[in-house]
């Protein structure tokens, strides 16, 4: 066998499971080990405990939001770009704490402003108007409180931003 | 495969993970927040969190250089982030030099679910992929996954981390796989 050859093999790396044996069990152990089913239920009634918070942070993010959205409209060129990089970043958080408190509606709209970030032209009007769209409902998701996607009102709000997208893109 | 982590009496005995690090990596911080606290409540011993990949670096740097009792054991990592993205940090694990680094275990935490995504991340040397929302269930079961199913290591010209197939299925077409032994140099620890 050559040397490229011999370079051209895969190597395969077979590990100690130290991992395991800092648990608590012998690096040869077979036995299966757990995660004590108590402290999970404690972890999880921790995440449910911190939807207290719900209201406030999205309250926060969307202020942010609606400020780089206001300096986004007035900033030089050269700063574009990272701003709209920063409002799909709310976004995403916004959707990462609705989808965990299974807030529907707010995880739709903040989904949707997510995906249309990437295609903001702040030259066009239109686009404005659409995005000027998003962060109008999500204040009315928050302030009234509507957490499934199903409700009349809910539908209402679905489709103003529809018709905004549908209208102007 | 389905770990069982029902709140039945089990004959298996807990982990202790009083000496176990995780490192939190994520810029939202309500969220690394919620799982930090989540996996204190597991009795994770040390939970260090880091909002970018930049900071989730020196982190790294500071306690896995050397091999020891302080090193972290496992990341938990976020796609999205500004400054340095998960894939760009995923990228920089599994190209260092360290055995204490490269070999980290990486579970990336993230809202994308979509077959492309999973094969990106599986391409740069994820071990595992958990998909948002965060619950406790499946913080758990990653983390035991991790620990019960530590995959070997694959090096080839294009790729480095955890070896990409979970199950040997034959190929239709021409195979351009490497299964022979002949073709393959494999180091024990």
């Amino acid at each position: 066998m050559n040397n490229s050859e011999e370079n051209n093999k895969i190597e395969v790396y077979h590990r100690l499971n130290k991992l395991k044996q800092k648990t608590g069990f012998g690096l040869n152990d077979d036995k299966v080990g757990r995660i004590d089913p108590k402290s999970i239920t404690r972890a999880q009634n921790h995440i449910d405990g911190q939807e207290q918070e719900y209201g406030l942070i999205v309250k926060e993010i969307l202020e942010d939001l609606a400020a780089t959205w206001k300096e986004l409209q007035t900033c030089e060129e050269a700063y574009r770009d990272d701003l709209i990089d920063q409002i799909y970043n709310y976004s995403n958080n916004l959707k990462d704490l609705s989808s965990t408190y299974n807030h529907d509606l707010m995880q739709h709209f903040s989904l949707s402003l997510r995906n249309f970030c990437e295609k903001i032209d702040i030259h066009k009007d239109a686009h404005k108007v659409i995005v000027q769209a998003h962060l109008d409902v999500m204040w009315i998701t928050l302030n009234e409180n509507l957490k499934g996607e199903s409700s009349p009102k809910a539908e209402e709000l679905k489709k103003i931003v529809g018709q905004a997208i549908q209208k102007f893109f | 495969m389905d770990i069982d982590i029902s709140i039945e009496d089990h004959e298996e005995p807990s982990y202790d993970f009083s000496t176990f690090r995780v490192l939190v990596v994520d810029d939202f911080s309500f969220i690394s927040d919620l799982i930090s606290s989540t996996l204190n409540e597991m009795g994770i011993g040390r939970v260090i969190k880091a909002g970018n990949g930049l900071t989730a670096k020196k982190h790294l740097l500071n306690y896995n250089m050397v091999q020891n009792t302080n090193n972290i054991d496992v990341v938990i990592l976020d796609w999205l982030m500004p400054e340095m993205s998960g894939a760009a940090f995923l990228k920089w694990v599994r190209g260092h030099a360290s055995d204490t680094i490269k070999f980290m275990p990486v579970i990336v935490c993230t809202a994308y679910t979509s077959p492309d995504f999973v094969e990106q991340a599986r391409d740069l040397g994820a071990t595992e992929v958990m998909v948002k929302p965060v619950s406790a269930e499946k913080l758990a079961k990653r983390i035991q996954h991790v620990i019960e199913h530590p995959r070997p290591f694959i090096k080839s010209p294009d790729f480095f981390g955890p070896d990409r197939r979970r199950k040997i299925i034959a190929f239709k077409g021409q195979d351009r796989r490497k299964n022979k032994i002949e073709d393959m140099k494999t180091y024990h620890e």
